[in-house]
């Protein structure tokens, strides 16, 4: 965590920002900031994650934040019971083309695996292209 | 399955695409576009299946998550809801199925406004619930930076939303 959580310049002197607090128009600025936020205590985020109990959130004055969650967290549980559309499976299906296209490796990359039988037959290939050459070499007129 | 049998792929379909249809629709905020994005990467993934290093659930992770930058980089879109019809409700009256509807507007809207890296961090925290050291391993960044991303992510949403939520 060795980030500048601040980094954007929202960090230092940072205030909640409630109703009625007046905004500069975006105009105005140099930057644009990005979206407005708002400080969260570590503890909120931390049973956010899982990582600590809600009674733990509520302290400090987190209560508000623990419960705007909470009315949050209702629409998210929606979410995580969305299901793929029933008709999406056979239309991916249909769409499908009829054979995968086959992957042409060449042979320089493909996997090469030295069993017994294979080294035996390199070995004998090199002894014979070697034998060959030097009977070749030996035949030559000097 | 890498030879590209195309019912051992419905298999990797049916396994993988609610978590990957629920990053497409809250990245995108369209139910057109996150089908569009998932049938495309599945597609690809099966046009390149042979090159699969590793996990197939992560390398097609990246496939949709880069589908979904790329439209956002690509379109100024207009606000779009989901479609009401296919989810179940659960809220018993019609005013708490308004202030759903609502609430579920609301935080489309907001999401929409954080830039992307923000928005899919929140996304794979609170929507797909994975934890850092998943999102970390998926995104290929630190654990460190994507905590920094969530957090902001939600004091941009609370900024936004605590008006009329808090």
């Amino acid at each position: 965590m060795l980030d500048d959580l601040h980094s954007d310049g929202l960090g230092e002197g940072r205030k909640r920002k409630r109703p009625g607090q007046p905004e500069r128009p975006l105009a105005d600025r140099e930057v644009p900031l990005g979206p407005p936020r708002t400080s969260i205590a570590e503890a909120v985020h931390a049973w956010l994650d899982g990582d600590g109990t809600e009674s733990q959130a509520r302290r400090s004055e987190s209560g508000r934040d623990v419960d705007f969650w909470k009315r949050l967290d209702e629409d998210l549980a929606a979410r995580r019971r969305l299901r793929t559309p029933p008709h999406l499976h056979a239309q991916i299906m249909n769409a499908l083309p009829m054979h995968a296209p086959t992957l042409i490796t060449p042979w320089w990359r493909r996997e090469f695996v030295i069993t017994p039988s294979n080294a035996i037959v390199v070995a004998t290939t090199l002894v014979v292209m070697a034998a060959a050459a030097t009977a070749l070499v030996l035949r030559l007129p000097h | 399955m890498l030879a590209g049998n195309r019912d051992d792929f419905t298999m990797l379909i049916t396994r993988y695409s609610d978590p990957l249809y629920r990053h497409a629709l809250c990245m995108t905020g369209s139910p057109d576009v996150a089908e569009d994005i998932l049938q495309l990467s599945f597609i690809k993934a099966y046009q390149h299946l042979a090159e699969v290093r590793g996990r197939f659930d992560a390398w097609v992770f990246r496939i949709v998550a880069n589908g979904c930058k790329d439209w956002l980089k690509n379109i100024r879109r207009s606000h779009l809801s989901y479609d009401e019809d296919d989810q179940p409700s659960g809220f018993a009256t019609p005013e708490e199925e308004l202030d759903r509807t609502e609430l579920r507007s609301d935080l489309d809207m907001a999401l929409s406004s954080l830039p992307a890296s923000l928005r899919e961090a929140f996304v794979m925290k609170h929507v797909e619930g994975r934890s850092y050291e998943e999102m970390a391993d998926l995104l290929g960044t630190t654990v460190g930076a994507l905590k920094m991303r969530v957090h902001r992510a939600r004091e941009a949403l609370q900024a936004l939303l605590e008006e009329k939520y808090a």
